[in-house]
């Protein structure tokens, strides 16, 4: 019964941990723990972004010599 | 034969693993979250200069280069402040997205590149273009 639990206890925490769950570090304020994040950047999403911006300003183009 | 617990184990291994799916299938979302004075009077000066752009554009005297800007290919000294202006148009949209999402330091150049090919595909057949080896041709 007491290994039910226990085993129950360590899939949560497995589950967890692949399921992306943050976790808070504990250490000497003195001595901070540094974590180089490695951002990744979508260039199709970035494309997207792009086209949208490229085509607002194409459509809100203003005539040169509009009006006189 | 499995072990229930082992298939209980597998069915949210693979549940876990499930959720991460879509965000890898779909592109991700990058905006200008906030449209400040600052964005806002760039995106209306180029779009004011915009037809000028393209008039000097077909004429050869600037060209879309391979980092998003324009680029000058002919001495001529209207199209170079008209070029001046627009890139820093230009750079303080592309760092608004980099700073607004969160695209660290590495970020300014994939948003560079990402602009550079959207203006190379809409780029219009002559106009000049440079391509990611530095070479330039016309569309």
């Amino acid at each position: 019964m007491k290994q039910d639990a226990v085993n129950a206890i360590r899939l949560m925490f497995l589950v967890f941990f692949l399921a992306g769950c943050t976790v808070k570090a504990v250490g000497d304020p003195n001595r901070p723990i540094t974590i180089n994040a490695n951002v990744v950047v979508d260039i199709r999403g970035l494309k997207n972004t792009a086209t949208n911006i490229e085509d607002m300003v194409a459509q809100g183009a203003t005539q040169p010599n509009q009006g006189g | 034969m499995f072990h229930r617990k082992g298939i209980i184990l597998i069915f949210l291994l693979l549940l876990s693993g499930l959720s991460h799916f879509p965000q890898a299938l779909a592109a991700a979302n990058y905006d200008i979250k906030q449209m400040t004075p600052a964005i806002q009077q760039a995106l209306s000066n180029r779009q004011a200069r915009y037809m000028k752009i393209q008039d000097w554009k077909s004429q050869g005297v600037l060209g879309e280069n391979s980092q998003g800007l324009v680029s000058m290919l002919k001495n001529q000294p209207e199209a170079a402040s008209l070029a001046a202006a627009e890139n820093r148009d230009r750079d303080a949209i592309y760092q608004a997205i980099v700073d607004q999402n969160g695209l660290g330091s590495g970020g300014l150049s994939k948003v560079r590149l990402a602009f550079s090919e959207v203006q190379h595909d809409k780029a219009r057949p002559g106009d000049s273009i440079q391509l990611a080896s530095g070479a330039w041709v016309q569309k």
